[in-house]
């Protein structure tokens, strides 16, 4: 299935009341500019500097284990492998660019998610740190959900920072 | 300074016994050590505590005062220190690369407390930085 066909069956998900609000499977959804995200974390580092990417970090944190374990409840036969697989096809279905599990050890709680055109590395060129942190806190949360390990994940590349890709890759944490 | 490395298992243990040395030198009640982008190095906390959420919180506060600094044009931020009304809470750089929280009882000697935190944070910084 196409690309453009994945994003057009989920655009006919949404649904919109007469209180303007859209839903999408149940669930609230508002269609924002890339830049709304971007802006956030421009602002909030303007105020805290680099610590604005562990806020994202674990904004991500928490909304990957949220995806990871709604997808649970809702198809408890898959397996974890096709779990991770389908919320990054849905995640790349919505906007968030070329997106590819590199590597996927569920049993270990490692992976590697490559990103093509991420929207924060696009709109942060030229840093000199990476800008991907609540996708790498999404990386981390999801595996921990279907891994059951506590997971950390680094973005080892960056587009932000002049890489080809963005690529993040997570292991168990070792405490 | 990466949170994968390969020599992980020894450098974590010597983080951990430079935090577990400030504890015991500063009476402090709990320790986080962040990147500056907030994500955690080490702690020494409670199991009631979040540590992730400390880390953060480390680095935001950091962050956020030396944002005020700049503006204020008053050089770089060394420590900072909250006074609340159960404890006292210190945040200090350890290094160029990290952040480091840590309270204690209101009862505390806040002067023994910043020394040791410092002494600590200069330590820990030359770990890191010898990563």
């Amino acid at each position: 299935m196409s690309l453009r066909t994945r994003f057009q069956e989920q655009l006919a998900q949404l649904v919109i009341g007469e209180d303007a609000v859209v839903r999408m499977d149940g669930r609230r959804m508002i269609v924002v500019s890339a830049d709304f995200l971007t802006t956030i974390l421009s602002a909030g580092e303007q105020v805290v500097g680099p610590a604005i990417g562990g806020i994202h970090y674990l904004a991500g944190e928490r909304a990957g284990r949220l995806y990871g374990e709604r997808a649970r409840a809702e198809a408890p036969d898959a397996t974890p492998e096709d779990i991770v697989v389908n919320i990054v096809a849905s995640l790349e279905a919505r906007g968030l660019g070329r997106l590819e599990v590199a590597d996927l050890d569920v049993a270990a709680g490692t992976g590697m998610l490559r990103l093509q055109r991420s929207p924060y590395a696009d709109t942060l060129s030229g840093r000199d740190r990476p800008a991907c942190h609540s996708l790498m806190g999404l990386w981390a949360g999801l595996l921990g959900v279907v891994s059951g390990k506590d997971i950390a994940a680094e973005e080892v590349h960056c587009r932000a920072m002049g890489d080809p890709v963005c690529e993040i890759v997570a292991a168990p944490r070792r405490d | 300074m990466a949170v994968l490395a390969k020599d992980y298992p020894a450098f974590k243990e010597r983080l951990h016994d430079l935090l577990d040395r400030a504890i015991l030198n500063t009476g402090s009640l709990g320790i986080a050590l962040a990147r500056l982008d907030g994500l955690l190095i080490a702690h020494r906390l409670g199991r009631a505590d979040d540590a992730r959420l400390a880390a953060v919180m480390a680095a935001s506060i950091l962050g956020a005062v030396a944002s005020v600094a700049l503006q204020l044009n008053q050089g770089d931020v060394n420590d900072v220190l909250v006074d609340c009304t159960r404890g006292k809470i210190v945040a200090l750089r350890a290094g160029p690369e990290a952040a480091m929280i840590a309270w204690c009882s209101s009862q505390a000697n806040v002067g023994l407390v910043l020394l040791g935190l410092r002494a600590s944070a200069n330590e820990i910084a030359r770990v890191l930085e010898a990563m």
